[in-house]
């Protein structure tokens, strides 16, 4: 007995001992077998990479390339001398210095007038305009007429359409003191005196900013929570009926943390975006008269690129400003992870 | 909804919700209403104030005057063909590549997504594009306004996330039946992802049509190629830099062309209010695939 489990051992040792054998040698050429095995997908695919390469061609092209000219704010920029021929940056005494139009900016009035004015309007559109879809979406979806409701939202998303031009347009036009229907109601009630154009006054400008982007977004930005709030568990609503809560407490204690995810991404994405403006708005708000407050770092960086023709300077307060975006969406991100454990990623 | 017992609370809640989104549709519906009356009120008698629900004069002398407007009509047909040919190549373009991209078993997919995520959080900036679109040539021409809108990642999420949805039993026996790849695409996936294709054409549509920067900023030194929103852009920016002026009777000196204003801005927008009732669910549609997705 014991002398055929012996040899049963030796046996299975033997096969073992080949086994591994067999696969050492196996995994050699698994390898190359799982390499000719890609080359043949490569092949066969061979219509689906023919699809993809047009766009990653385009990307290198229009994504990856123009990073290259970011080199531009260190060099005293030439366009006829192009990226490469421009010399590096000399300051006024002749010596290398790369940093020459970032310190530029760093003294430049106007400069720090456009972040002051960026940022009062973001945080001000952080404060009213980034609750109010919010809200707005929770107070819609308590409308009991589906008629109305709907009404509601096909007007509301209206504005998002249009053009800033055309809205930027209708604001102006409509707060003109002679001709517009607000300016002449606010002049006939003696809130501004005749002739008084709100636009071209400084001190207005935040609050014009503000308004106006508040109607051009409020439906389309609730569309996301909208869509958010249908996941509101009913139980919970009934549940609360049961105890007698009012429409406002089961907002805010249902409906509310429901949509708390959503509303934490996009804070993420408002509190990176602090720096940025909506170029199309403020270039048709702003006008010679109100420059003091209207200016904003999108806007400046056009004027002092496109108007002044100052490339390396300009090119050097958009890296600037991109640098400190990207540390703010970090930021952001973690600090959003940290509260509520949600993040962007 | 949950049917529930309706306490006084609940009765003034509605009231005043009701009141509430009323004033919300007056306040966004309007400005545009009353740009919309001015426009076809005779210009002299609007300028004298009052006009503020219905036209008292009415007129159509306004629109014709703009249609006269040889750059604005310029720009019109401008603005027309980058929109059409615009979401054509764009929708060409970036569907094919999201079919090939949502393969699942695609070799160097990874290594096609992190070029695709990238630029996504990174950018050159303003001014290194300008630059770099200089470089190109393709400042001062009209191709400035198609060959950079051909491709957005953000729609190929949306599509490859339809695609998923698409029964794989299609295509196999398609594919078994002798389709190529790009017969496939066109003759049975793309039929079939219409509404996502609509939706998306739309949004490309509205973004073209609306688009203002790009023509500020690569064609300036262009004027026949630049858009309608520029156009009118530029008219605005004349007028209120005369009527801010500090003559007090320089604005008056502009009024009688504001009603003209007035309907340059609603033909600079016609197509989008026209289209809009008919097309908007498809805009919610393509806004709720890609939330569904998050």
């Amino acid at each position: 007995m014991s002398n055929n489990a012996n040899k049963t051992e030796l046996e299975l040792n033997k096969n073992s001992e080949s086994l591994n054998q067999e696969a050492v040698f196996s995994k050699k050429s698994l390898a190359d077998k799982t390499k000719s095995k890609t080359l043949k997908k490569l092949c066969l695919q061979w219509q689906d990479h023919v699809m993809v390469l047009p766009g990653i061609i385009f990307l290198i092209l229009f994504s990856y390339a123009p990073i290259y000219g970011i080199i531009t704010a260190f060099k005293d920029f030439e366009v006829y001398l192009g990226f490469w021929n421009s010399p590096w940056a000399v300051n006024a005494a002749g010596e290398l210095d790369v940093f020459k139009y970032f310190k530029m900016f760093a003294g430049d009035a106007i400069f720090w007038k456009s972040i002051k004015n960026t940022l009062i309007i973001n945080l001000l559109g952080l404060i009213i305009s980034f609750p109010a879809p919010i809200i707005f979406s929770l107070f819609l979806v308590e409308v009991p007429s589906k008629a109305f409701r709907k009404t509601v939202q096909m007007v509301s998303y209206m504005p998002y359409f249009i053009s800033w031009i055309v809205f930027g347009g209708l604001v102006i036009k409509i707060l003109d003191p002679y001709t517009g229907a607000l300016g002449q109601v606010l002049v006939s009630l003696n809130v501004i005196e005749e002739g008084y154009y709100l636009l071209s006054h400084p001190e207005n400008v935040y609050a014009i900013t503000i308004i106006s982007a508040l109607i051009k977004d409020l439906g389309w930005g609730s569309i996301i929570y909208l869509a958010a709030l249908t996941s509101v568990s009913s139980e919970l609503m009934e549940a609360a009926d049961i105890e007698g809560a009012t429409r406002l407490q089961k907002m805010r204690y249902i409906s509310l943390p429901t949509i708390m995810g959503t509303v934490s991404i996009y804070l993420i994405f408002r509190i990176s975006g602090m720096l940025g403006s909506n170029f199309d708005q403020m270039y048709i708000l702003k006008n010679n008269t109100n420059k003091a407050t209207a200016e904003v770092i999108d806007t400046y960086v056009y004027y002092m690129g496109i108007e002044v023709m100052d490339l390396p300077y300009s090119t050097a307060v958009g890296l600037a400003r991109s640098l400190v975006s990207f540390i703010l969406l970090l930021v952001a991100n973690f600090a959003s992870k940290k509260i509520s454990g949600k993040g962007l990623y | 909804m949950v049917k529930y017992k309706k306490s006084v609370g609940g009765i003034i809640f509605d009231v005043l919700n009701y009141v509430g989104m009323a004033l919300i549709i007056f306040i966004t519906v309007y400005p545009l209403w009353y740009v919309l009356v001015g426009s076809f009120n005779e210009g002299l008698d609007f300028s004298k104030g009052g006009v503020y629900f219905w036209p008292r004069e009415w007129t159509i002398a306004n629109y014709a005057k703009v249609f006269q407007n040889e750059d604005l009509v310029n720009a019109f047909i401008v603005t027309i063909l980058r929109t059409v040919i615009g979401v054509v190549t764009h929708t060409l373009f970036t569907g094919l590549f999201a079919f090939g991209f949502y393969k699942k078993d695609l070799v160097f997919k990874k290594f096609y997504w992190v070029i695709c995520i990238i630029p996504m959080f990174i950018g050159g900036g303003t001014i290194p594009y300008y630059l770099w679109l200089q470089k190109l040539k393709l400042t001062n021409t009209f191709w400035v306004y198609i060959i950079p809108w051909l491709f957005a990642f953000w729609d190929v999420l949306i599509l490859t996330s339809f695609f998923d949805g698409i029964p794989q039993s299609i295509s196999e026996s398609a594919r078994i039946d002798g389709i190529s790849e790009f017969g496939l695409f066109f003759k049975i996936i793309f039929p079939l992802s219409l509404p996502v294709f609509a939706a998306l054409a739309l949004f490309n549509g509205v973004g073209q049509w609306n688009s203002f920067f790009d023509s500020l900023l690569y064609n300036s030194g262009a004027p026949e190629l630049q858009t309608l929103q520029h156009v009118v852009v530029l008219m605005l920016k004349s007028a209120q830099d005369t009527s801010t002026g500090n003559a007090p009777g320089m604005g008056h000196a502009n009024t009688t062309t504001v009603s003209v204003q007035y309907a340059s801005i609603i033909v600079s927008t016609l197509p989008i209010l026209v289209l809009y009732p008919f097309l908007q669910k498809y805009f919610v549609y393509g806004v709720m695939t890609g939330a569904v997705k998050e």
